[in-house]
């Protein structure tokens, strides 16, 4: 049975838990937590949080940040 | 020219236009046969029949039978028989069949660009016969003014335009032959993987331009955005305030930006540099279609297609010059003193017409896209009756700009007075307009900003009203809206003027897309995600420009249709080969996804009875019916269902209704304002004198 996205259903990317859509949010999320770091001094939870009620934020972006957290994730983002 | 003469002219009222410029007394006679208006006039001794078509009266069907693909066996037949709607096209056939009997000549006299020359080569062809074609001719013209015509009419061309003819006639071969493969690709493959039919259609630009609105949306959906921090700032002049800009604009780091704020809060700003210039700014170039469209959109909020039909209704009225063009300039042949004094005529435009003549010489500004068959829109000066609405709008949007492209450049005077607070370096900047140029005859669709600073000298010591560190966050790219996505397909050079505006009125009503800005749906993204994994050249921009250079590359010449359309069909076999071997995988991928569409677009909100089950839109299978039903029910766990109005499209609206719990919907019918409602018609909000839910 291949993988299904944890967040959508649509066929997961190679070796991910997500479908390349919320993979690129993932991606888009570590990218941002870089400069977010810098700017704020913030660590991944705090930035989760910011990220997750942002109204710029996309709503594929969102989801997956929401995930992280329910996943307490705090100690970085999983493979 | 002597004896009868059979004019095709591409339109009603083009045919009527054109007759009445034609006819020496101006008054031809007007005939109606089976629906079919024609006229005759009198010219020079020969009596012209001059006939309308309404549009292709022939179109491009399959060859053989069967309905599968690939098919890349294609012929030209009359558009009612492979079209129902176009039922009323059988007459004009007729008419046209009926008059062409026994005349001497033939004049090509419908819009001169490559659908008007293939309109009438077609019905040369197949309704007057092929010899037709050797004693036809051609009128070129970009306005149906008398002058224009009677013009053309003098200066006609001995031959037909081949060179466009072959261009169009290739065009609509290989958009046949990609629409009908490929749609019939993606529903086979449904059906041959599902047992259920479902009409899906991609075309050779819609793929492209779906692909375009896919990546714009999930951009905007991924996108995470970046703080950052402005000091916003005033300060205060004689009892008037002016923003100020801090010296480094974006500050990265939040620590630096509470740093320069509680440097500079308290203090006092000390002018240390005042710089002025004068900037200018050129008059904008004419129209072309695309341009006026964007334009429109942006002072109007009007869709391409709204602002097309307008352009063409105004055409047909003589009013304004051919519309679908790309030229963005205006050839010294045109008589600008003459446009002029015919606006002149018009009270809103006689100041500003009388300012332009009053000058020795009219120079318009060019744009850089030219156009070989038509210059960029312009007003023909022919005085319109009464013009409201849509068209009036659009009407004058072309009147003034044409004026302003013969303007002055608008010149604005900058001061920038550099103002140092404890260390920090600020900008208090201040521009005004001084020599309005074109602006003057653009006014009401232009809106300059203006900063007035009061007199400024170095050492002036100013107070810092306000200061504060804000924080702001990055934005994503805006989602197209019909404008910008039209400039898109433009600037990638895919469609063309004529065809762009009908590829984004598709994808909206295939499903594909959606709204204003433009959001794909999940249908569009379920097409756009099978056709990337499985045959991506369908989605290919490289294609479609590569296809679109050989097109264009027909009209001057430098390619034959037979070789492009060739090409097409080169370029189709391998793809549709590959969609073929993974069909069962495309279809079952497909359905799912409209599956899912489905089941998202029926669901309205949570059940107020089971609070577990989801009411769905469902359909009563003896009836057809529509009605509002619990998830649940399929479990027999819960029954509840509401009545739904059986018109119009329902919509959720993701609340719910704070009497009852019941989902609020929202109910779309064309030409009437959506209505917002509690489904539940038991809800107390319906009780007279109660508070309406939503």
């Amino acid at each position: 049975m291949e993988d299904r996205c944890r967040l959508c259903g649509r066929r997961g990317a190679d070796g991910s838990e997500y479908c390349p859509y919320h993979q690129r949010a993932y991606a888009n999320l570590k990218g941002a937590f870089e400069r977010w770091r810098h700017a704020l001094d913030i660590d991944w939870e705090g930035f989760l949080k910011e990220a997750s009620s942002n109204p710029e934020t996309g709503e594929w972006a969102k989801e997956v940040a929401e995930d992280l957290m329910q996943r307490r994730a705090n100690s970085g983002p999983p493979s | 020219m002597t004896g009868r003469t059979l004019v095709i002219c591409e339109k009603p009222t083009a045919a009527r236009r054109i007759a009445q410029a034609l006819d020496e007394a101006g008054e031809p006679e007007a005939y109606r046969e089976r629906g079919v208006p024609y006229f005759i006039a009198l010219r020079g001794g020969s009596e012209l029949i001059v006939v309308s078509a309404l549009g292709h009266l022939f179109t491009v069907a399959q060859g053989g039978s069967g309905w599968t693909y690939p098919v890349f066996d294609l012929k030209w037949v009359p558009a009612h028989e492979a079209d129902r709607s176009a039922a009323r096209t059988r007459g004009f056939i007729k008419v046209i069949e009926r008059l062409s009997r026994g005349v001497d000549g033939y004049v090509s006299a419908c819009d001169y660009d490559m659908e008007g020359s293939l309109i009438a080569y077609n019905i040369l062809l197949h309704v007057c016969g092929e010899e037709s074609l050797r004693r036809a001719r051609r009128m070129r013209y970009s306005t149906l003014t008398d002058r224009d015509l009677v013009e053309a009419w003098e200066a006609m061309s001995d031959g037909l335009d081949l060179p466009l003819i072959e261009a169009g006639r290739a065009r609509h071969e290989v958009d046949w032959l990609f629409g009908i493969n490929l749609s019939r690709a993606l529903t086979l493959s449904v059906k041959h993987a599902t047992g259920y039919y479902q009409t899906l259609s991609i075309g050779r630009v819609q793929g492209p331009a779906l692909d375009f609105i896919e990546e714009r949306e999930v951009d905007v959906r991924t996108f995470v955005p970046t703080p950052f921090w402005v000091i916003d700032a005033e300060t205060e002049i004689d009892g008037k305030r002016y923003p100020l800009e801090h010296g480094r604009g974006r500050i990265e780091t939040e620590r630096e930006a509470k740093e320069a704020e509680a440097a500079c809060r308290g203090r006092e700003g000390i002018i240390t540099s005042i710089r002025s210039n004068r900037s200018s700014r050129p008059p904008p170039h004419p129209f072309s279609l695309g341009d006026l469209q964007r334009e429109a959109y942006r002072q109007f909020r009007y869709t391409p297609r709204t602002t097309l039909r307008a352009a063409e209704r105004l055409y047909l009225d003589a009013l304004i010059s051919y519309p679908r063009t790309s030229s963005q300039r205006l050839p010294p042949s045109i008589d600008l003193a003459e446009v002029l004094r015919g606006l002149r005529r018009r009270r809103t435009y006689a100041e500003l017409a009388d300012r332009l003549l009053s000058r020795p010489r009219l120079r318009p500004r060019q744009g850089r896209r030219d156009d070989p068959a038509h210059p960029a829109i312009y007003p023909t000066g022919n005085l319109p009756g009464k013009l409201g609405g849509v068209n009036g709008r659009v009407y004058d949007l072309i009147c003034r700009r044409f004026m302003a492209t013969l303007g002055d450049p608008a010149v604005r005077l900058n001061v920038n007075a550099g103002i140092d607070v404890n260390g920090h370096p600020f900008l208090l900047r201040g521009s005004r307009i001084v020599e309005p140029g074109w602006m003057l005859f653009y006014t009401p669709y232009i809106r300059e900003r203006e900063v007035v600073l009061p007199a400024l000298r170095r050492g002036q010591v100013i107070p810092m009203a306000r200061l504060d560190a804000v924080r702001r966050y990055t934005k994503p790219h805006p989602r197209f809206n019909p404008g910008s996505l039209l400039k898109l397909m433009e600037d990638e050079e895919i469609g063309t003027k004529a065809t762009r505006t009908d590829t984004i009125d598709t994808l909206l009503k295939r499903g594909y897309a959606e709204g204003n800005p433009i959001r794909i749906t999940d249908l569009g993204f379920a097409i756009v995600e099978t056709l990337s994994r499985y045959s991506p050249g369908i989605l290919s921009v490289e294609m479609t420009r590569r296809l679109e250079r050989d097109l264009d590359h027909i009209q001057t010449g430098g390619a034959s249709a037979e070789i492009v359309v060739g090409e097409a069909v080169e370029a189709l076999r391998p793809m549709l080969a590959e969609f073929k071997s993974k069909e069962g995988l495309i279809g079952v991928e497909i359905n799912e996804a409209l599956r899912e569409a489905w089941l998202r677009a029926s669901a309205l909100g949570p059940c107020p009875v089971c609070k577990t089950g989801e009411i769905r839109v469902m359909r009563n299978k003896r009836t057809g019916k529509r009605f509002a039903g619990c998830s649940n029910y399929f479990n027999g766990s819960c029954n509840v269902t509401f009545p739904l109005p059986q018109r119009g499209k329902i919509q959720a609206t993701g609340k719910s209704c704070p009497k009852c719990g019941a989902p609020i919907i929202r109910v779309i019918r064309r030409g009437r304002r959506p209505w917002t409602l509690c489904i539940n018609i038991d809800c107390p909000s319906k009780r007279k004198g109660g508070k309406r839910g939503g």
